[in-house]
């Protein structure tokens, strides 16, 4: 390292937080999808209530509090990078020569950009769920404390299936576009971050959370609410995030000489 | 845009142009399919999948809890059908950015627009259509609606036929009054609100595919009027279905669309009226883009 130059952990948080003032930077605009994105909560809070609305007054409360941290921690449960688009549009031609890792200055630049919309929506979320008649609060404080390495764990796993996908995405030439169509639709339903997977039908609850996928939303969700237990439901999160940062990282090796950056 | 050739033709003359253009979108479309058609099966058949399945916690929650609130099961799959036909008309008919307008607008693409030789309107009327690649979400949109409507005590004449054409024709308008309404945000600000119609899209995809009654009168106001996800399936299904205690009136989604319409091409009037005297920024040397 020649002297001037930062530290790597330096440039990753210069990076980040380039990345959170840009994100900043959009500033009404962002607002406008801190709307939809409220919106939409606010339906499916109502939805709940609506097919609820009879059960035992516990359960209703569990899953409106399962729903709002839901879509508070949308970002996190749902862990993306924005390589795949760095791919498309061209901007990796100057990742692979800045001085840091491709991958590092992927999940550098998402964990800035989700600094804004921590402050501008997760804990406003949080702090007026109360207003519409949410509790927002934990189980329990073992719950809380539990769900901080859960929720690591989860955007761990998100990280892997990204850097997975893009690297199939390198492999086959597929759209950017479709492969995040393909993760948004199938990870909305399959990982339990819009509805717990215990009200799907067919028997799907028996099975999915074994899946990675529920590991990514479900696990940490189910932590907070205090469904299940905390010690299983972690365990499991992390031979996922290790099978997924094992082959994600053999892909990637495998296929980031093959990349074609498009441009426009 | 209004050379000596323009000003010789009439609004009639180009509606007549509209079967020729379209007719050129079919087959350039077509052309793409058959150049590749392991490529074209592939987004054929992604479309057939991904779209329907937008809508699909939706059923999944219907399913295990044998309907959402007044919805039945096959009420619900209904209106999801008729959320992926509408879907599937503006990927067939307003797709290559047209309904996503702001992204033309954001890039400096609005100029290609400008400067061919027919008015903005039938340009932005007929360039979007590739019934080909778009037609795999129309293909599952009826077929979930006739699997629907199979299940339904429903008496389909032909009157209740031209309703539901009618409302389906108000949903797509109102969901483009809407998205041109946002675009013109970018008028302004070309870099932030270049995807401000994919924000809105997405809102309308997201929320459309849900029934929303029981929202209070505040959000259900705003979810039919600024962000008009309430158009995209839930009113129109209810009125065509009889669906709540209070009948909704079938005219309700059409008029609605009207009022979209006027707001969406008024403000896309006024962001036009800007661009005319700013320009865009793409094609100077600190343009977006460049």
């Amino acid at each position: 390292m020649s002297i001037g130059h930062p530290p790597e952990f330096g440039r990753y948080r210069a990076s980040a937080w380039l990345a959170a003032t840009g994100a900043s930077g959009d500033g009404l605009y962002s607002a406008i999808r801190y709307v939809i994105r409220l919106l939409r909560l606010l339906v499916l809070l109502t939805i709940w209530r609506g097919v609820l609305g009879n059960e035992d007054g516990s359960e209703l409360g569990r899953v409106l509090t399962y729903t709002l941290v839901a879509g508070a921690f949308a970002n996190q449960l749902d862990a993306r990078t924005d390589l795949g688009d760095a791919i498309w549009d061209g901007r990796i031609a100057t990742w692979f020569v800045a001085p840091v890792r491709v991958f590092g200055l992927a999940v550098a630049n998402t964990l800035g950009r989700w600094a804004p919309s921590l402050v501008g929506y997760t804990i406003p979320v949080l702090a007026l769920a109360p207003l519409v008649g949410v509790d927002p609060r934990p189980a329990s404080i073992g719950a809380a404390v539990a769900f901080v390495p859960s929720i690591a764990l989860a955007v761990a796993i998100g990280f892997a299936l990204d850097l997975l996908l893009v690297s199939l995405m390198a492999r086959t030439g597929w759209s950017l576009w479709d492969m995040q169509r393909l993760r948004v639709t199938f990870g909305t339903v399959l990982s339990g971050a819009v509805i717990p997977l215990g009200y799907l039908p067919w028997g799907l609850a028996d099975w999915l959370p074994w899946f990675p996928l529920a590991s990514m939303a479900s696990a940490p969700l189910r932590i907070w609410v205090g469904d299940g237990d905390p010690g299983l439901l972690i365990a499991g999160q992390a031979a996922w995030a290790m099978i997924g940062w094992i082959a994600a990282l053999a892909a990637w090796g495998r296929q980031r000489e093959r990349l074609v950056g498009y441009g426009g | 845009m209004a050379d000596g050739r323009q000003q010789a033709h009439t609004t009639w003359w180009f509606l007549t142009r509209v079967p020729a253009r379209y007719s050129l979108g079919f087959r350039m479309d077509l052309a793409f399919v058959l150049r590749s058609p392991g490529l074209a099966i592939y987004y054929l058949a992604l479309d057939a999948i991904l779209i329907p399945a937008s809508g699909a916690t939706t059923f999944l929650l219907a399913e295990r809890l044998t309907g959402l609130g007044s919805w039945s099961v096959a009420q619900v799959t209904f209106l999801l059908g008729y959320a992926t036909l509408v879907e599937g008309i503006l990927a067939v008919a307003f797709t290559y950015n047209v309904s996503h307008i702001s992204r033309r607008i954001g890039r400096g693409q609005f100029d290609h627009l400008l400067v061919q030789p027919q008015p903005l309107w039938l340009s932005l009327l007929s360039e979007g259509f590739a019934p080909v690649t778009g037609g795999a979400a129309v293909a599952m949109g009826i077929a979930i609606l006739a699997w629907s409507i199979t299940r339904l005590p429903l008496d389909t004449d032909i009157a209740w036929w031209g309703f539901f054409l009618a409302n389906l024709g108000a949903s797509v308008v109102a969901v483009l009054g809407a998205m041109f309404a946002w675009s013109s945000l970018a008028f302004w600000a070309p870099v932030a609100a270049e995807e401000v119609a994919t924000n809105v899209h997405e809102a309308l995809t997201t929320l459309g595919v849900f029934p929303l009654d029981g929202l209070g009168t505040v959000l259900t106001a705003g979810l039919v009027t600024a962000v008009p996800a309430g158009l995209v399936a839930w009113l129109p299904a209810r009125a065509l279905l009889g669906v709540g205690a209070t009948a909704t009136p079938l005219w309700a989604t059409p008029a609605a669309a009207v009022a979209l319409a006027i707001i969406g091409a008024a403000t896309f009037r006024v962001g036009l009226g800007r661009y005319r005297s700013v320009g865009s920024s793409r094609y100077t040397d600190f343009g977006h883009r460049r």
